[in-house]
């Protein structure tokens, strides 16, 4: 562990991302501290450009900018964090249990991997979204199941590999029991590749998040949400483009910090994947 | 090679049912079917039976899934309960749009990517290799709709320039099909370009390291020839497999695309169907979606194995 942020910190592309990463979760942590307005409270100041007492300026209903990014966060890191959660822990399970398996197991879950993965991912969360309803947790079940696929993917195709070792032999060869061989010698030695696919796919289920919430089916308003505040602004942003620039810079920092700690992360824990550089 | 293609068409059969029963399943889990919707407040008992009768929705699901699918067997997807009108032939000529939009995207993206990615090989470890890195990290990092609504915001305040609102088809103008749908192509092929350009530099560096470049060198070609000529024509083939794998993500970014530019694609059908709650329509644009992304995997996966002979075709 201690090696590892070692690792990363000696990485200038590591350094950069996890100053970005800790700079998002600390702004979504301290939301109430940092905000300098009610996100919600519509003043009498329409549409101010920045200054003024208002660090980013207000939106059409003359709400601060600036407070409602801070409050975005929130929903960003909240999103990303449980919907990237819910689709690595499932991907585990289904990823160990078909790998492990394999036969008639293996067969039905790779299948509906197959089903789910022919969706194009965004349209996927769309339509669950849709079924459920719009609202944030329903957001994030179906973010989570997108990324489903991808995390059983990765770690069966690690199983596989692991399982075809000869000390899995002798441990099974001495009688240990399935479920042994699993958590205590197969588990482990997956864990590399799978930490590199969430540290991943954190940033791709913020961007679906945003997606979703662009096209008005994630966090619904008054909340605020970066997509939520770019898709409002859109209305209103050739009188005042900071309504649109100011969330378009918080989408872009934050997910391009999460690129940048997975890219460095995957260096790290995979070296193999690492393409000639 | 000929049992493998077999084979894979073969077990896209069993994917095809999955994902019709997956999109249908989904579908009839809404709260509040569309019925409801229709009718808003004045809920009328005998109204309500009388549609639900309509639209066959007064069945079990299973017959409804066999209504349904046995229809799109036949080629009939239905109608849309919001306009009466056919859902397959809307799907295929709103599919048109969103074709054209994908194609000059890849195009865009190749005429951004491929020389950038030369580039970044020659000039590895420079400044031109890190500032392409970069770039292309952004590609990934900006979503589609963020980077289409400063396009916007861009053209209409520096530019004065608004994109035109209605669609040109490319046999009434192509002139005109251009002018629709340049911008929204720039916005997508932009963001492809960063995964195409880090494939292109790696592939031919790979290549540059090979015995034959040596030889080619040795022989006293000039440096221009050596990289376009030889190492560039053998790096190709990874290329095209990234750019199959694009074509497939680039589908699912139309959605958001079309919705800023208001393009009549199947992107735009299949979110005003989700929010109208237009049963068919979301059905057969869902349906057909993920039968084209399963159709490019499988060209991909085929390509790539003829590609690379070390792929086994089991």
């Amino acid at each position: 562990m201690k090696r590892f942020f070692a690792a990363l910190l000696r990485d200038k592309t590591g350094r950069l991302g996890l100053a970005g990463v800790l700079a998002v979760l600390l702004t979504a942590l301290l939301a109430p501290l940092i905000a300098t307005h009610d996100p919600l409270a519509m003043t009498e100041s329409l549409r101010q450009a920045p200054g003024n007492g208002f660090l980013l300026g207000t939106d059409e209903f003359g709400r601060d900018v600036f407070s409602r990014l801070v409050y975005g966060a929130r929903v960003s890191v909240y999103v990303g964090l449980v919907a990237t959660g819910i689709g690595a822990l499932c991907g585990l399970a289904l990823g160990l249990a078909a790998g492990y398996y394999g036969g008639a197991v293996d067969n039905a879950i790779m299948r509906l991997m197959d089903v789910l993965f022919a969706f194009p991912s965004i349209l996927l969360a769309l339509a669950i979204v849709a079924v459920l309803g719009p609202d944030l947790g329903n957001t994030i079940v179906a973010i989570g199941i997108v990324r489903i696929p991808v995390f059983t993917r990765t770690v069966r195709a690690e199983v596989l590999s692991v399982k075809s070792q000869e000390y899995i032999a002798s441990v099974r060869s001495v009688g240990v029991r399935d479920s042994r061989v699993l958590f205590r010698h197969v588990l482990p030695n997956v864990m590399a590749p799978f930490i590199v696919q969430t540290t991943l796919s954190l940033s791709s289920a913020i961007l679906v998040e945003a997606s979703l919430s662009f096209l008005g089916l994630g966090i619904q308003p008054p909340n605020p949400s970066w997509g939520s505040m770019l898709s409002e602004s859109r209305r209103v942003m050739e009188l005042a483009p900071w309504t649109a620039i100011a969330p378009t810079v918080a989408i872009v920092l934050a997910i391009l910090s999460f690129n940048l700690l997975g890219d460095a992360v995957r260096d790290i824990l995979d070296p193999k994947l690492k393409s000639v550089e | 090679m000929r049992t493998y293609i077999v084979r894979r068409v073969l077990l896209f059969i069993p994917v095809l049912f999955g994902i019709s029963l997956a999109v249908f399943a989904l579908l009839h889990m809404i709260p509040g079917d569309a019925v409801d919707l229709m009718m808003g407040v004045e809920a009328n008992p005998e109204l309500r039976a009388q549609l639900l009768r309509q639209y066959g929705m007064d069945y079990p699901w299973y017959v409804q899934y066999w209504n349904w699918i046995s229809g799109v067997l036949r080629g009939d997807f239905g109608v849309s309960m919001r306009t009466g009108l056919p859902v397959l032939p809307e799907i295929l000529s709103r599919f048109k749009v969103t074709l054209m939009l994908t194609l000059y995207s890849a195009v865009v993206s190749w005429l951004i990517a491929i020389p950038l990615g030369i580039l970044a090989a020659i000039k590895r470890n420079t400044w031109v290799d890190g500032a392409s890195r970069f770039l292309a990290l952004l590609g990934v990092s900006i979503p589609n709709f963020a980077l289409g609504t400063m396009v916007l915001l861009v053209l209409s305040l520096v530019f004065c320039y608004y994109p035109p609102l209605d669609y040109t088809p490319f046999l009434a103008s192509p002139l005109g099909n251009l002018k629709s749908l340049i911008w929204p192509s720039l916005v997508l092929g932009a963001i492809m370009a960063g995964s195409v350009m880090r494939m292109t530099r790696s592939a031919l560096l790979e290549n540059l390291q090979q015995d034959y470049v040596r030889t080619v060198r040795a022989k006293g070609a000039p440096e221009r020839v050596v990289v376009l000529r030889h190492a560039l024509k053998n790096s190709l083939l990874p290329i095209v497999t990234i750019v199959g794998m694009q074509i497939g993500s680039l589908l699912g970014g139309t959605v958001v695309t079309e919705q800023i530019f208001s393009l009549p694609g199947l992107g735009l059908y299949t979110l005003t169907g989700i929010t109208q709650r237009d049963y068919p329509v979301v059905q057969g644009s869902i349906l057909f979606f993920a039968f084209i992304f399963v159709i490019i995997n499988l060209i991909v996966d085929i390509l790539y194995s003829r590609i690379d002979p070390r792929i086994s075709y089991r």
